[in-house]
């Protein structure tokens, strides 16, 4: 159910627009998570299971609102890792709100040419 | 599916909390709790495919903040102007390096690029002389100095 994404009652959890693709024997994941600081975001790596959680904090209180479009609430994505991911390698890099996550693929799941020995 | 009792509590009251944005989500997350999504992917959801950043502007006693949700973007691709009391923001999210290259490996996409060119008419009470932009984690904040004359003033009122 949704209250166990959820950090608390009242708080949102939103989903990072996400940008997975295949690079060289690496799987990159690219989240946009605007607003979050590098000290508000963990990473956790349980089992298979890839957890980001993103902490936001949220504009001024107080004021009178002219224009509101921007979601409030804190990101949050659960991804299933393949076993072909080597999870010890794994590298975060969060920049402009942007967090690149580099998953390198275990060396004997790398694709491989083989040699066609001539009889 | 089970039947989950309607909570007014999660409702907020009549307070400054309460617009239709607000309830709007509100209305989604019941939705999903209805009929059992569990996390509903949002971020790719039928309503939120955004063309242009997401912008929130508040007005405060002495001046206006806006904030704009520029994920990506560098200092650079982003223009700002204020003329009178119009804000222009132009910008342009590109793809990241090497997408070309890489297109046909992406398994997932749920960013827009592009480029954007938004004009805001704010309260004629600003200062386009007094304006000062801050970037910071993908998101652009713009304070903008109200002028003086239209603060508010406490007029003293002399007892006879």
């Amino acid at each position: 159910m949704n209250e166990i994404t959820k950090t608390d009652e009242n708080r949102r959890s939103l989903v990072p627009a996400s940008r997975v693709l295949e690079d060289n024997g690496k799987v990159q994941v690219r989240l946009e998570m605007p607003g979050v600081a590098q000290s508000d975001l963990e990473i956790r790596v349980e089992g298979s299971e890839l957890t980001v959680t993103g902490k936001r904090q949220d504009p001024a209180s107080h004021g009178t609102w002219l224009l509101r479009e921007r979601r409030r609430g804190d990101f949050h994505k659960t991804f299933a890792v393949d076993s072909s991911i080597d999870l010890d390698k794994i590298d975060a890099e969060l920049a402009n709100g942007i967090l690149t996550l580099t998953l390198p693929m275990k060396e004997a799941a790398k694709p491989r040419r083989i040699e066609i020995r001539s009889a | 599916m089970a039947i989950l009792k309607w909570k007014r509590a999660s409702y907020p009251e009549a307070s400054s909390e309460f617009d239709s944005l607000n309830l709007f989500e509100r209305f989604q997350d019941d939705w999903d709790r209805l009929f059992g999504w569990s996390g509903f992917p949002e971020a790719s959801g039928l309503f939120d495919r955004s063309v242009s950043p997401p912008i929130d502007v508040v007005e405060t006693e002495n001046e206006v903040v806006l904030w704009a949700d520029v994920p990506g973007l560098d200092k650079k691709d982003l223009e700002l102007s204020v003329a009178s009391n119009v804000l222009t923001l132009k910008g342009e999210k590109k793809s990241p390096a090497k997408a070309e290259k890489d297109k046909d490996r992406v398994y997932r996409d749920e960013t827009w690029t592009g480029s954007f060119h938004r004009s805001l008419s704010l309260p004629d009470s600003v200062d386009s002389d007094r304006v000062s932009a801050e970037f910071r984690d993908g998101v652009l904040k713009v304070t903008l100095a109200k002028k003086a004359e239209h603060k508010p003033r406490q007029i003293p009122v002399a007892v006879r």
